[in-house]
């Protein structure tokens, strides 16, 4: 059976500088996939992969690839360190690897928020959706990823509906929010810009909206895009030529772009402070990679906070949720069960599609003999002929009942490889 | 019957210092700052009666260095409450209580030191002298207790403290900010006013308007750095870490006046 790898690292077990070096986050796109398809190989990994189904899930806390391969997952990292063009000793030091109900359970976990920076937070379902729509339109996910990624929505939504663990408002929005009260008078004279429009920059923007601020502007790459924002969400559109000029007239930023380094650089701040004549800046920065600069700190008046800073505020609330995260790991412990119940049947299949055609067969072969015999007896009846090949397929089920029987129960018992092996030599299902 | 009534607000300011602490650590700290606030309410009103008691029984005033230090004690509280009328900043009174608690220990302590002035030289000069003055001087003394949050709190800010570790009951940097805005802004033109009145009673009590006394020295380096702090503020819009720091200098070198050049060196104001 192909085994199922999960590899990846997160928050906790690498620091923002360390998952900026490994983040994948340009390489989801379907069409910029050159490393992990099954279609072809790299020719500058020694070992050529033969990868079956991935899945790449890469966001601002933790990148992770889920792959069904039958080689070793050092061929993974390998390849990983290639595209980043970065040193596997540093990767092996922070990542995690998981294989088959591990990686099962550590995704079923991921997709009900249980692993994430903020416990119970929802945006990591949209996003683990989004890697498995970009590995459906690649044609990287098979009857695994499928039914994997399918069983993990299902999972979080479990969960999410027996549980508490989403229930508190904690969020890094929320911390951006409260470190901005502690930096200005009066929320309601502050003007807001929101650089980059992705969804975690939105929420912490609503959030500031609903502190009170004056004004909110929204800077864009993608000009349509900061315009549709700025529809939903109340605030005035700005294109990226006119950033400086924005930033001279902002007091809070918040920053969530794509961009694969640092946008807000010491020299561009030093200019918009001399413009604002040195009033106070707050800036958030929740990207992965980072787009401020953090030297940005150092200058006066300025304040920066990125996405490791922020996430002390879950502490607040964890030992709440920590309760019902509890309760949630036991229904993910149940999925993982039923779910290497259905993948163990796949290896069960065939033997018993084995089992029954043999059983056929020999069913078949024994009625002609027989209805042969009785030709030559002279007895040569049609009503007969369905008769007798009834009761052959009739004795055949029954024979076989016990050992099908016998190998559902070794599934549910996780030793149903073994037994499907002694029950294929038994019944001689390999020639 | 004046000694008691300072021993009171002496005893007052300090019960309100040790609230203020117990309120920033304790659970409840809007209702024990409460209770502070009202201790240096009251003894803000026993001072004001101390002084006009004072006022009233020597008409021809005998200046302390106790009377010295008791006024300006009065209008550190009398600018705070000032403040927090106009701003609600409940914790500016964190630094005014255990400041107002040293200026009337000090002025205890000096009780004994008593000398009296000539009689010509008493009179609305000398009142709007010492009044603007003290007022300056409150005025940056609450500045310096808003600067000293001020940095405090930026530094906590500026090395990413958690949000659950910054102090909860003081204003921020924005308030603090303001405060030592308002302080640059009116206490500079009172504290400039207050010197012109010195130097007019200088000449009529000893015939020259300077005469390189070192309180008077050291009276035009506080206009210098309390100009600075104007300039910095009014003219070049400059905020932050430092007006927060110059107001902090200021009122350093003010109490170095008040304490060191008053006690120690050979000056006029050795009162």
């Amino acid at each position: 059976m192909p085994i199922i790898h999960l590899i990846g690292l997160n928050h906790r077990t690498a620091q923002v500088e360390i998952r900026e070096k490994f983040t994948l986050t340009e390489f989801t796109a379907p069409e910029t996939w050159p490393f992990l398809c099954h279609k072809r190989s790299i020719s500058s990994v020694q070992n050529k992969l033969a990868v079956k189904e991935s899945l790449i899930l890469s966001t601002c806390n933790r990148v992770e690839m889920i792959v069904v391969y039958d080689g070793d997952y050092e061929d993974l990292l390998k390849v990983w360190c290639e595209v980043r063009g970065a040193d596997i000793n540093e990767l092996r030091a922070c990542m995690y690897h998981y294989e088959d109900e591990d990686a099962i359970r550590h995704l079923f976990r991921v997709a009900s928020s249980l692993d994430s920076l903020v416990l119970g937070e929802p945006q990591i379902l949209g996003q683990l959706k989004a890697a498995y729509r970009l590995s459906v339109q690649a044609g990287h996910a098979g009857l695994l990823i499928n039914r994997l990624l399918h069983k993990a929505f299902s999972v979080a939504k479990r969960v999410r509906s027996e549980t508490a663990v989403a229930s508190s408002a904690v969020s890094i929005s929320y911390a951006a929010v409260e470190l901005a009260k502690r930096i200005f008078d009066n929320m309601g004279e502050n003007k807001a810009l929101l650089l980059g429009a992705g969804e975690m920059a939105e929420l912490a923007a609503m959030h500031l909206m609903n502190g009170g601020i004056k004004e909110l502007k929204i800077v864009n790459r993608t000009f349509a895009r900061a315009e549709e924002l700025a529809r939903k969400i109340g605030g005035e559109a700005f294109s990226f030529e006119v950033l400086e000029e924005c930033l001279a007239d902002t007091d809070i930023m918040i920053s969530s772009t794509g961009a694969m380094e640092a946008i807000i650089r010491p020299d561009l701040m030093q200019r918009v402070m001399q413009k604002r004549k040195k009033r106070p800046m707050f800036l958030i920065d929740i990207a992965m990679p980072r787009d401020i600069d953090p030297a940005v700190n150092n200058l006066d008046n300025v304040y920066v906070y990125d996405i490791d800073d922020l996430k002390e505020v879950v502490e607040e609330n964890l030992a709440n949720r920590k309760q019902e995260a509890t309760k949630a790991g036991q229904i993910v412990d149940e999925e993982v069960k039923a779910f290497e119940f259905w993948r163990g049947s796949l290896t069960l299949k065939p033997t018993i599609l084995d089992i029954e055609n043999k059983g056929n067969k020999i069913a078949e072969e024994e009625v002609a003999k027989t209805l042969k015999n009785l030709e030559h007896l002279g007895i040569n009846n049609a009503e007969l002929h369905d008769v007798l090949e009834k009761m052959a397929h009739a004795i055949v089920k029954k024979c076989h009942h016990a050992p099908l029987e016998f190998l559902h129960n070794s599934y549910k018992h996780h030793n149903g490889e073994q037994n499907t092996g002694i029950v294929r030599n038994i019944l001689k299902l390999d020639g | 019957m004046l000694v008691t009534l300072s021993l009171l607000s002496l005893f007052l300011c300090a019960l309100a210092t040790f609230l203020f602490y117990i309120g920033i650590k304790g659970k409840q700290p809007a209702s024990v700052q409460k209770k502070a606030i009202c201790c240096l309410a009251v003894s803000f009103i026993l001072l004001s009666f101390l002084l006009c008691v004072g006022a009233i029984r020597d008409m021809d005033i005998y200046v302390l260095r106790s009377w010295y230090l008791i006024p300006l004690a009065w209008s550190l509280l009398l600018i705070a409450f000032i403040i927090y009328y106009k701003l609600r900043y409940t914790t500016i009174f964190v630094f005014v209580a255990p400041l107002c608690f040293i200026l009337l220990l000090s002025a205890l302590i000096f009780l004994h030191q008593e000398k009296p002035m000539d009689n010509l030289v008493v009179g609305p000069v000398l009142v709007v002298h010492l009044s603007l003055v003290f007022a300056s001087i409150g005025i940056m003394g609450v500045a310096a207790g808003a600067g000293c949050l001020f940095l405090w709190q930026e530094n906590l800010l500026k090395n990413k403290t958690k949000l659950m570790n910054l102090p909860k009951n003081i204003p921020s940097l924005g308030a603090l900010d303001k405060v030592n805005h308002i302080a640059a802004r009116f206490g500079f033109p009172l504290y400039a006013i207050g010197l012109i009145f010195g130097f007019i009673w200088a000449y009529m009590a000893w015939g020259r308007l300077f005469s390189f006394d070192p309180k008077e020295i050291i009276s035009l380096l506080i206009l210098a750095l309390y100009g600075f702090l104007f300039y910095e503020r009014e003219v070049r819009g400059t905020n932050g870490r430092k007006t927060a720091k110059l107001a902090l200098i200021v009122f350093a070198v003010a109490m170095f006046s008040i304490f060191v050049v008053n006690t120690f060196l050979p000056t006029h104001h050795s009162f």
